[in-house]
């Protein structure tokens, strides 16, 4: 009995681990390229710059919810992040980020790491 | 669902792991008794505070007891699962992250591979723990239910803290099973045998105090004060 039950649990995470086939993802995406990781731990992310353009239409809003609009036009970075301590920027653009989605109550929430770092995009991106 | 277990619940199973705990804390203190275990807490405290911290000290260290060196293997099971069972949850990226968003504090991260190393690590000594448990003549006397609970309780957030790292297909299952699990081993901490992670530390020091006071212990060069 136990070995089946043993069996059983190697068998279901098997299953669970079997990777996605790499598709090339069909949304328009752009890499996020400040602040700049030396050593990354984690793939890097590639924003889904439409449709967060679509919501933010949606509710009326413009650019400058997530840039400042400078002489040279819109700022290609988020926000303020360059304003914010070396060591703190990263931090920032996290909470920026997940709190915007949890108020929206739609996008990954900062628990999830590997939903906007996500490898197989990464990949599919790179090439 | 994700904001609530992330948010609610989990606050609810920290306070509960707190409190909790520090409760059990609290009436481990007071249920010490001076004429009854015939040790004198409330004096010689030159004596008994360094028995204490020598006998938590020396039980931390592999080999540092002769408790340990009397079970080898155990210790080495206890050890390959208590090092990765206490680095990995407090340094390992995504929790360091989620730390920095909530409190502030930035703790120092482990690197991806050691990280993975590790959990390994205390799967393994959880494995081998399990093992002890089902061949070992004296626990196969003595195992109940909450022997396996326990057991099951720790490998879980390992387990799925790890198959989430691993990116499948699969990753936001594993990431809410992993949360949940840890939610579940913080909860269930101050009512079981987990309770050693603040209990150790009472016990220990009650032990190397009495040892300290009235039986040589350490401080004393080991020789009983006829």
């Amino acid at each position: 009995m136990r070995k089946i039950v043993i069996c059983g649990l190697v068998m279901l995470s098997a299953c669970l681990s079997v990777p996605a086939i790499a598709v090339a993802d069909e949304v328009e995406r752009i890499p996020i390229t400040f602040p700049e990781i030396k050593s990354p731990e984690l793939p890097p992310v590639f924003f889904t710059h439409e449709k967060h353009m679509e919501y933010v239409e949606r509710l009326k809003g413009d650019c400058t919810s997530c840039h400042v609009e400078t002489e040279e036009g819109m700022s290609p970075d988020f926000l303020h992040i360059k304003k914010q301590p070396a060591d703190k920027q990263v931090a920032y653009i996290h909470a920026a980020c997940t709190d915007c989605h949890a108020k929206a109550n739609a996008g990954p929430r900062l628990v999830e790491c590997r939903t906007c770092h996500d490898r197989q995009v990464a990949q599919a991106q790179a090439q | 669902m994700m904001d609530f277990i992330t948010g609610p619940l989990f606050a609810l199973s920290l306070l509960i792991f707190v409190g909790g705990l520090g409760l059990r804390v609290i009436l481990y203190i007071r249920g010490l008794d001076a004429k009854l275990e015939r040790v004198a807490y409330n004096f010689h405290f030159s004596r008994s505070i360094p028995g204490a911290l020598v006998s938590i000290g020396k039980w931390l260290i592999p080999g540092g007891t002769a408790g340990w060196r009397k079970q080898p293997v155990a210790a080495a099971a206890f050890f390959l699962l208590h090092v990765g069972a206490i680095f990995v949850p407090l340094f390992v990226l995504g929790h360091t992250v989620l730390l920095e968003d909530l409190t502030g504090i930035s703790l120092p991260s482990l690197p991806g591979e050691l990280a993975d190393v590790l959990t390994i690590a205390t799967l393994c000594g959880l494995v081998l723990l399990v093992a002890r448990r089902l061949t070992s003549p004296a626990l196969r006397q003595l195992n109940s239910c909450q022997d396996w609970l326990v057991l099951a309780v720790t490998i879980l957030p390992f387990f799925t803290g790890l198959m989430a790292s691993f990116d499948t297909a699969s990753y936001d299952t594993w990431c809410i099973l992993h949360v949940l699990s840890g939610e579940l081993f913080l909860i269930l901490a101050p009512f079981t045998k987990l309770s050693h992670i603040a209990l150790y530390f009472m016990s220990r020091a009650q032990l190397g105090m009495d040892y300290a006071i009235k039986r040589g212990g350490a401080t004393r060069g080991g020789a009983f004060p006829w």
